[in-house]
């Protein structure tokens, strides 16, 4: 039996992207090597679609604000 | 002047009662139809939301308002041209009033086409979980009374990097747009949590030798952390089985699962392999809520067996569907109306502790229970 050792609460179908769900729909779709996976590649991409700001923002909270 | 109002008074009752016939529901029986791989090796997914469709339909005694419902079953075989087919089958040879389904990643994709040049057919999405059935390729008549793969495993990838403190990543899946997307949405969480680096190794969907994997993995895991899973049905447990032939267990600390992995079908089929796997998911069987338990007790008494997650779908879906006939007085052969019925439907799901259905381009949340750590074992 599963049991939630931790829980997230609204989740979107964006998940955190959901106040800029315009941004994350303009990034390409999802492929088999798409998002790249590595830090350095995936942070480049993501400023392309997501911003200066958001990429900054991460780097100083180390992360999603829960 | 007494007898004119008397003639008013019956005309007004007269107009009222005409007018009520006018909305309510035209059809003779309603027509569902069903669609997912009822054989073949995606076969639990199929199956799952049947008999969960079906255990939705038992409790309103299989009719809407005295309506008697129908239901069409067809099975994909996990093969999209065979669904195509079988859409148009359900469209033009059955005229169903609605399709629930389908319930695999590609078929969901090919679904969502079919919807764009049929959307006169309103069809609610069973397990499939692409997202972009409801983002990039959204389409007015298909609607989604579920999730996305990426959505339940955003903050998985945010756990394992914030809790479980892993840097790096091997996702090993099969190769289709189902488990793309739940990398996709676990790489998000993990690189932007500080996660370094993730690797994704591919396999056939239907592989069931992964000796030159194991072997791979085996060479890697100087450099890598941990192993997620990103397989479902048979692949998983061929992969659980040989992960310990090869001794994997013995220098990762564990497998993390994508979402389809600790589910409840596959519970019995893991065994003791799978102790201690963490995954991620809206719905988790151990929910002690009363709406959970009641709904696990009724399906076992159904099936003989307990339900997962792919069954909530399909209750879910058709608990959408009824909510949607209601506000429309079961007019069902106003597809237009039916549409814009199902797209306004908030169902908070007795199951899924509060999750609440999401409607395309308006998207309500989930709790997602991620990390749901597999403590014990059940029959399964």
């Amino acid at each position: 039996m599963n049991i939630a050792v931790k829980t997230y609460t609204n989740v979107s179908q964006f998940g955190p992207y959901a106040d800029m769900a315009e941004k994350y729909m303009a990034a390409p779709a999802t492929t088999r090597s798409y998002p790249p996976g590595d830090r350095a590649s995936y942070f480049r991409e993501i400023e392309t679609y997501f911003g200066k700001d958001y990429v900054e923002k991460l780097n100083r909270n180390g992360g999603w604000v829960d | 002047m007494k007898r004119k109002k008397w003639i008013v008074a019956i005309t007004a009752i007269f107009f009222f009662i005409g007018s009520m016939a006018g909305t309510a529901a035209a059809v003779d029986e309603i027509r569902i139809g069903t669609i997912g791989p009822i054989t073949g090796w995606a076969t639990i997914f199929g199956q799952g939301c049947l008999n969960g469709i079906k255990l939705a339909l038992d409790e309103y005694n299989n009719e809407f308002n005295g309506i008697p419902i129908r239901v069409f079953s067809e099975d994909t075989k996990a093969d999209v041209e065979v669904m195509r087919t079988k859409l148009d089958s359900l469209k033009n040879r059955d005229k169903v009033h609605l399709i629930i389904g389908p319930s695999l990643g590609h078929e969901g994709m090919a679904a969502v086409d079919w919807g764009a040049r049929n959307p006169q057919v309103p069809m609610l999405i069973g397990y499939s979980a692409p997202e972009d059935i409801t983002m990039r390729k959204a389409t007015n008549s298909v609607i989604r009374p579920g999730w996305t793969g990426a959505q339940v495993i955003f903050n998985f990838g945010q756990y394992c990097a914030k809790e479980l403190g892993y840097k790096k990543i091997i996702i090993v899946g099969q190769d289709y747009s189902y488990p793309w997307d739940q990398a996709a949405g676990f790489i998000r969480g993990f690189l932007e949590n500080g996660g370094e680096k993730v690797e994704r190794i591919w396999h056939p969907v239907e592989a069931v030798d992964f000796s030159s994997i194991m072997a791979k993995l085996m060479g890697m895991s100087r450099e890598y952390d941990a192993v997620l899973n990103n397989s479902g049905g048979a692949q998983v447990v061929a992969f659980f089985k040989q992960w310990k032939q090869f001794g994997l267990d013995k220098v990762y600390p564990q497998i993390l699962g994508q979402a389809n992995v600790p589910i409840v079908s596959m519970l019995s089929e893991l065994g003791d392999s799978a102790l201690g796997v963490y995954s991620s998911l809206h719905y988790y069987d151990g929910n002690p809520s009363q709406a959970n338990q009641m709904f696990r007790e009724n399906f076992k008494k159904k099936y003989g067996h307990y339900p997962d997650v792919i069954a909530v779908q399909g209750y879910d879906a058709v608990h959408v569907a009824f909510k949607a006939m209601k506000a429309i007085n079961g007019q069902v052969d106003n597809p237009e109306k039916f549409i814009a019925a199902l797209r306004k439907v908030q169902l908070v799901s007795p199951n899924l502790h509060g999750a609440r259905f999401i409607s395309i381009h308006s998207p309500t949340r989930y709790r997602i229970s991620t990390s749901n750590k597999w403590l014990k074992r059940t029959a399964g």
